[in-house]
């Protein structure tokens, strides 16, 4: 299981709505709008699924984009 | 305490996350304050569509810019037009005169205005004293104000007696002029942009108008977003930014567009869409070569012309040519646009005949939404150099200097003896320039134009420049042409002075002074009147204090003429957001139909039909039985390719002026060569590979840019670029009767740059 | 078989490092050199702005590209100019209305202005970047009129 940290980046008036549409997704937990239009935001997943789930992220309505600011993949790498 | 590792990890992927939208800063400063003391209203700079705009002034400086919500743009801007300020205040603004003491090879120094005036009459004195008035010129522009190419040609004409005054409106505009001449008897479109708003189907030829035309596309695309029957049709050899709205675009291999538009009126009258009704009443048919003929030669004339065998030379589906000519015809009203892509050929006059043609043949005229309409590039090339005249064979109002009748008509009302306005054309463009090299003409006096980048097959024709000596008025340093300058004379720029532009749509709309002239720079009526009377010109022939002066003596030589706008005072134009002639008085609205009973008051109200082509003696208009002709430079196999320009939004022309805004120099800082990925792939280019093009002329090189807008076989660069001077790839043919040469095509060599 | 937790921990740290580094990177002033618009001749290119934002926000770029603007080309640079401020229209991620919309659009706000009362945000119906109220900028809405693009 996968763990990223990452932003969304949406435009002000919709910030309320993709943060409350983010955390609609079982995966991802969300941790507040800051400076009015970056929801942060931490998504589990599977490393090989969390592409496609970000991806998802994305086209939500009123998101720009998204940041992934940080990815901990530790306890899938196998020795 | 117990925080499961996981619970850990999120927390910190949370706070990492957190601590990136902390950290950089973002959001832009407030603007600061553009309070603005008043807005002057005035004309766009830029291109023939001619949008009003009004100019915010605080204190001595022009600050903002928006659209006049009052004149046909409505308050729209394009890119260009909203981006005006900057240009005023150009840190390479030439402010004061400079000289060549030392000829062309020694610097340029800034010295008084007596003594510029005086270093650039002499030469012109002398000239006239030991080889005549044809060893001197003029060379004008369509981007000077009405009063300034007004003002010009009577000092050259009358007062030098020369016939030696043309303009670069010969490069862009002249072949729509012998067009709409040769089949409606005088120049001008018949519509206006209000047509755009009751068209069915547009026809866009040889024109890129989101770039070139940009609000006029806005309208054209409003109109089809509001009405969902109308069509759209596109017929260019690039499928640019314009097609996105089209219904049917056609790419045909360049050149072969007179076969194009002879099919579709095979197809018109196979389909029986023709109007008979009209064509019998309003139409008479011309065989090529000026001889009176029959609608049934005319139908056995267009028999070569099947979409079968047109599709063989146009490369375009015959299945096409027919949809497009239904289009056209079963429309109940069609307005054709079209620009360089059709004038600037050695074909260009009757490819202008031919797209009046398919008017005439279907009767799609003289009502709302119906009508030829050339768009103009320049802002004032029809209203300044075209109506009055500023061009080696006009004179002012529709008078040519071959007839005797017009000569005396103009010496009369300019008070000079009869016989001083010789016979003779004078050098157009290309001759001209010709002429300077050999040493034929000595001394020339250009006017804001830069013609060191913009003449054809520019190794030749610059000689000219470097030949004989050259006085011009510029008002920014970069401009090519004042590398050849032996006198530069800094112009005020714009609103810096008063005056008139006339657009597209025979609309007048006045500039009014916003600002003082920068530095040391001055009006150029200024300039002409000063420079006249050191060149020896009898001052009683330009007896003006102010350009509302020359516009009073304009305004009444118009009247009782078929340009008569004797209602278009300066008053009126200081109130209105411009007029559009004919307007013989002063409560007359202005004229929409122009040749329609009721609409245009040239048309008695007795007359016995709705339309009266009244430019013709008969009141016909002419269908002429032009045939396919190849241009000058087609493909070969040493030569497989064709080389066409044109222009982005981005950059007007030369980019003496857009390339000052940061906004629009940093999104197309340079040119390129646009090759289709089919021939990049057999040639082995990549995007942005340095890429050769090698012509008959010069060979340069140009970065690729990969992209299926042109068809395969054609390649495309955008003349804006002072570092790639394209035109030197380009020969200077010019057609037979407008002089205009052929920038759309040439044939050249494409290969990846050793 | 389980790595270290030390090991683990530094792998943690890297990534997170360069994931930061790569963010901050991003967000900074646009450098020359990392624009693909940049990479045709003259690496000035900072108003080139659609060619680095359709993979940097994708979702804006296409909205604007099938918008009305993105069909009448008004470019990025119209509203918000440019990233390094050095333009003539001061950079804004969100533009100001009264000055920016209303230089082209001052005749319909003021319209908008007696009707709903002032001052009014544009985008509250008229979506930044989006085909306001109407799908496909100016396509026909007829079956036949099928654009090329």
């Amino acid at each position: 299981m996968a763990i990223a940290g990452f932003l969304i980046h949406t435009l002000p008036e919709q910030s309320k709505a993709v943060e409350a549409a983010a955390a609609a997704f079982p995966e991802i937990t969300t941790y507040g709008v800051h400076q009015n239009c970056y929801v942060v935001a931490v998504a589990e997943a599977p490393g090989l699924e969390m592409e496609n789930l970000l991806g998802r992220v994305q086209s939500l309505a009123g998101a720009l984009a998204t940041y992934v600011t940080s990815m901990t993949m530790e306890d899938e790498i196998e020795a | 305490m117990t925080v499961s590792r996981r619970e850990f990890l999120k927390g910190s992927a949370a706070a990492i996350a957190l601590s990136m939208v902390s950290g950089p800063a973002f959001s832009a400063p407030a603007g600061k304050d553009e309070g603005v003391d008043k807005w002057v209203k005035g004309v766009c700079r830029y291109c023939g569509t001619g949008c009003g705009v009004l100019i915010g002034v605080k204190g001595d400086k022009a600050v903002s810019i928006k659209g006049d919500p009052n004149n046909h743009n409505a308050g729209l801007l394009c890119l260009k037009g909203s981006m005006l300020i900057p240009v005023i205040y150009a840190k390479d603004r030439i402010t004061e005169p400079m000289i060549r003491k030392g000829g062309k090879k020694s610097p340029l120094e800034k010295v008084s205005w007596d003594e510029a005036l005086e270093f650039a009459a002499k030469p012109f004195r002398e000239a006239l004293a030991t080889t005549g008035p044809n060893s001197i010129a003029y060379y004008g522009s369509g981007q000077a104000l009405t009063e300034e190419s007004y003002l010009a040609n009577k000092i050259w004409k009358a007062g030098f007696k020369t016939n030696n005054v043309d303009g670069n409106p010969r490069l862009c505009m002249a072949s729509a002029v012998a067009g709409y001449l040769t089949t409606f008897g005088k120049d001008e479109p018949m519509g206006t942009y209000n047509d755009i708003d009751a068209a069915n189907c547009f026809f866009i030829i040889g024109s890129n108008t989101s770039e070139a035309h940009p609000v006029l596309f806005r309208r054209i695309a409003k109109r089809k977003e509001t009405n969902p029957q109308v069509k759209v049709i596109v017929a260019d050899p690039r499928r640019t930014n314009t097609s996105r709205i089209a219904d049917l675009h056609i790419s045909f291999v360049a050149g072969t567009d007179l076969a194009l538009l002879n099919a579709m009126a095979h197809v018109i009258i196979r389909e029986e869409l023709d109007n008979q009704r009209f064509y019998n009443r309003y139409v008479n048919f011309v065989t090529n070569d000026g001889k009176p003929c029959t609608f049934e030669d005319y139908k056995t004339f267009l028999a070569d012309y099947t979409p079968e065998k047109v599709q063989e030379t146009t490369g375009v589906p015959a299945a096409d040519i027919v949809k497009a000519a239904k289009m056209f015809a079963e429309s109940s009203s069609t307005l054709s646009l079209w620009c360089m892509g059709i004038n600037q050929r050695t074909r260009g006059v009757w490819a202008n005949n031919l797209i009046h043609n398919l008017h005439l043949l279907t009767g799609q005229i003289g009502k709302p939404g119906a009508s030829p309409l050339s768009l103009t590039g320049q802002p004032n090339a029809c209203g300044g150099v075209r109506d009055t005249g500023s061009l080696a064979h006009l004179l002012p109002a529709g008078r040519m200097v071959a007839n005797e009748k017009h000569r005396n008509e103009m010496e009369d009302f300019w008070g000079v003896p009869r016989g001083s306005i010789q016979p003779k054309m004078g050098f157009h463009t290309v001759a001209l320039f010709e002429a300077m090299a050999k040493g034929d003409v000595k001394a020339t006096f250009i006017h804001c134009t830069n013609p060191a980048h913009t003449l054809p097959n520019l190794n030749k024709l610059t000689k000219g420049l470097e030949t004989a000596f050259v006085a011009q008025t510029e008002c920014f340093m970069d401009a090519e042409t004042l590398k050849y300058a032996d006198v530069v004379f800094p112009a005020a720029f714009w609103c810096e002075t008063e005056g008139v532009y006339g657009c597209t749509e025979r609309r007048y709309a006045l500039t009014e002074q916003a600002i003082k002239p920068m530095g040391n720079s001055r009006p150029a009526v200024q300039i002409l009147m000063d420079f006249a009377q050191k060149a020896g010109v009898d001052p009683k022939l330009y007896p003006y204090k102010t350009s509302a002066d020359i516009w009073e003596e304009w305004r009444t030589l118009s009247k009782g003429s078929q340009y008569d706008f004797w209602g278009i005072t300066r008053a009126r134009l200081k109130k209105e957001s411009g007029l559009k002639w004919p307007c013989p008085n002063e409560k007359h609205p202005g004229t929409n139909l122009r040749y329609v009973k009721g609409d245009d008051p040239l048309v008695p109200a007795d007359h016995p039909n709705p339309i009266s082509f009244y430019g013709r003696p008969d009141g016909k208009a002419n269908i002429f039985l032009r045939p396919y002709a190849p241009p000058f430079e087609p493909a070969e196999p040493d030569y497989p390719f064709i080389l066409t320009t044109g222009r982005v939004i981005d950059h007007w022309h030369t980019a003496t002026m857009t390339g000052k805004v940061p906004e629009l120099q940093k999104a197309f800082p340079s040119a390129f060569v646009e090759i289709n990925p089919e021939d990049a792939k057999k040639l082995g280019i990549s995007n942005g590979d340095s890429v050769t093009l090698e012509t008959k002329r010069d060979k340069m090189n140009f970065p690729a840019r990969i992209t299926d807008t042109c068809m395969a076989g054609l390649v495309f660069c955008p003349f804006f670029d002072k570092n790639l001077l394209v035109n030197r790839l380009f020969h200077d043919a010019t057609d037979g009767a407008s002089r205009e040469p052929e920038y759309k095509i040439c044939a050249t060599k494409v290969y990846k740059q050793a | 078989m389980r790595i270290s937790q030390k090991t683990a921990f530094i792998v943690l740290a890297l990534i997170v490092l360069g994931g930061g580094g790569f963010f901050l990177y991003l967000d900074r002033a646009f450098p020359k050199n990392r624009c693909e618009g940049a990479h045709l001749t003259v690496p000035e290119a900072y108003a080139d702005c659609l060619s680095c934002h359709s993979k940097v926000t994708p979702k804006a770029a296409q909205d604007w590209q099938e918008s009305k603007h993105g069909v009448l080309l008004v470019k990025c640079v119209v509203c918000h100019g440019e990233p390094d401020g050095k333009g003539s229209i001061p950079f804004a991620v969100n533009p100001e209305p009264s000055k920016i919309c209303a230089a082209c659009h001052d005749p319909a706000m003021k319209v908008m202005t007696e009707k709903f009362g002032a001052p009014l945000e544009c985008n509250s119906c008229h979506p930044r970047h989006q085909n306001s109220m109407h799908s496909g900028a100016f396509q026909s809405k007829s079956q036949s009129g099928q654009s090329s693009f």
